[in-house]
């Protein structure tokens, strides 16, 4: 008896230790470092297509705090990506994302097209992120989701896995970024879904089976 | 006449064993080169994994071959594609679950030779811990029906790029350019690949419009909207079969979700005689993001865990557009 409250002691005091050292690396931004970054927030609601988009906040591989808020009024893209996956470097290679995000920017000039990165359990991801953006030469946010709390709140499954959030804050895709994993796409989703909402039709599909590499989140 | 394939079985004795043994390496050796089975193997004779690996070609070995041995005029014939994966990482099956992607065996037919119907994937295993995984680790063979024409010279060659996603930790791409000649003439497939084969056609899922002892139903609401398919099979199983496990795997079928937040229920009922199988499973139709494409349900019963030769598998295929009971 002695015994095992003995060993329910150390247990409970090597988990406090084990949470307030998670809590301590769970701040601490990657890439160029900030100390000012705040922690990393994500929002408890769930995302669903067709309501408000959790919100939530991370900071960039500079270590600068990124948060959904600060883009509202805006058509927001998010997208998430893990440098060590092939089919991102697929879609990066083939220039999929490049012409995605100038499909995206020709409906909306100001829309905001950021990469989320949540391979927790893949740290030298996170390291490879910043490196990644400028190989592909991709001038947009990278988000490290250092947790993985973010990409549980939107359900993101793959990479990439996208998420085109309209100018009212609603989610109204959530899916592949197009129709073809191996590349040679007809229909890419995130141009209609953006096409679609300047012309203020509804967004068909709204949903799509994503493909792609798990998003290894912990 | 088209050559008829027998299935091998599972159990062999030792002395045949030995014998089989021999044969595999003296086939082996005899088949080396031959044009009538073409192989990439891009790590030559080096153990699949052994090294680190850098790309997909590195983890998983692709050959094709004809299941019948020759190919006849006017006959359907069966093309293999048999993937040979690394120790401990895994290639997907058609739905490959949460994440990840299916194999592709994109043909180069010669004239008049026709695909029949897709590429068939056998039973795959349930294989994530925290993520849902559809697939199959050690070797697997996809399988493709081809039709032949009335009059082919032979010489020619059938090619195909086979494409793959093989995973562990990391993910890796890899693919295959092969070649198989269109010969009348009968070639003995070895026998590592030729179990591989006859592997994947014995857990090949049944159709259950061929399975008469099965029912299906969609459950609709009020407004005639699908909302759960109902299967039920009666004597689908052997006596003493009550604990095996019965599970239900979904297709990828635009538009149309599964048990999204409202669990399958698959139970097995009943005793001895009277032992019947219940499976509902929760659909969550949206026509809109059925991409053009008609609206079903389709998805795979297993039973059992694919360990013994009465694990059955059975494969779903239902229209949603109008009331349906079959």
């Amino acid at each position: 008896m002695k015994n095992t409250i003995r060993t329910t002691s150390l247990v409970f005091t090597l988990g406090l230790a084990g949470l307030f050292t998670s809590a301590l690396l769970a701040n601490a931004p990657v890439g160029a470092q900030d100390a000012k970054a705040p922690a990393a927030k994500a929002a408890s609601g769930k995302a669903k297509v067709g309501t408000a988009a959790p919100a939530f906040t991370l900071n960039t591989t500079d270590g600068k705090a990124w948060s959904l808020a600060d883009a509202k009024g805006k058509v927001v893209v998010l997208q998430w990506m893990n440098p060590e996956c092939p089919v991102c470097r697929r879609v990066c290679e083939d220039s999929t994302v490049a012409n995605t995000l100038k499909g995206v920017q020709a409906a909306f000039p100001d829309a905001v097209y950021v990469g989320i990165n949540s391979s927790s359990s893949r740290p030298s991801s996170f390291e490879a992120s910043k490196d990644y953006l400028a190989n592909h030469k991709l001038e947009i946010p990278m988000l490290i989701d250092t947790d993985g709390a973010v990409s549980k709140t939107y359900g993101a499954k793959t990479t990439p896995h996208c998420f085109v959030i309209d100018a009212s804050g609603v989610l109204v895709y959530a899916g592949a970024i197009d129709d073809s994993p191996s590349g040679g796409a007809k229909t890419n989703y995130i141009v209609a879904a953006v096409d679609a909402l300047k012309a203020g039709k509804p967004v068909t599909p709204s949903e799509t089976k994503p493909y792609g590499c798990g998003v290894k989140n912990k | 006449m088209q050559t008829t394939v027998s299935f091998l079985k599972w159990s062999v004795r030792a002395q045949d064993c030995v014998r089989c043994i021999l044969a595999a390496v003296l086939l082996g050796a005899l088949f080396a080169g031959s044009t009538a089975q073409a192989q990439l193997m891009p790590g030559g004779s080096t153990k699949l994994g052994a090294v680190r690996p850098s790309t997909g070609e590195d983890l998983v070995r692709a050959s094709l071959w004809v299941v019948e041995g020759k190919i006849e005029a006017s006959h359907t014939f069966t093309l293999a594609l048999v993937l040979e994966v690394a120790p401990t990482w895994h290639v997907y099956w058609r739905n490959p679950g949460d994440s990840g992607l299916a194999p592709s065996l994109r043909l180069n037919l010669p004239e008049g030779f026709v695909a029949e119907g897709p590429l068939e994937f056998p039973r795959p295993s349930v294989l994530g811990k925290t993520d849902i995984v559809y697939g199959y680790e050690g070797k697997v063979a996809l399988l493709q029906r081809v039709r032949a024409p009335k009059e082919f010279s032979a010489q020619q060659h059938i090619t195909a790029k086979a494409t793959w996603m093989a995973c562990k930790e990391i993910c890796l791409i890899g693919e295959a350019d092969l070649a198989i000649e269109v010969a009348p003439v009968t070639r003995v497939i070895p026998r590592p690949q030729r179990d591989v084969i006859d592997a994947a056609r014995f857990t090949m899922p049944t159709a259950l419009t061929e399975a008469s002892r099965w029912s299906v139903h969609v459950e609709r609401n009020a407004e005639g909207e699908a909302i759960a398919l109902s299967l039920r099979g009666k004597d689908v199983l052997k006596r003493g079969d009550s604990q095996r496990a019965i599970s239900f795997i979904p297709d990828v079928t635009p538009g149309v979700g599964y048990g999204e937040g409202k669990p399958v229920v698959a139970l097995l009922e009943g005793e001895g005689e009277n032992l019947s199988a219940r499976i509902s499973v929760p659909l969550e139709v949206n026509s809109a993001n059925a991409l053009s494409s008609p609206l079903r349900a389709a998805g795979l019963i297993l039973i059992g865990d694919g360990t013994h030769s009465t694990d059955h598998c059975y494969s779903v295929d239902v229209a949603l557009t109008a009331p349906t009971s079959l």
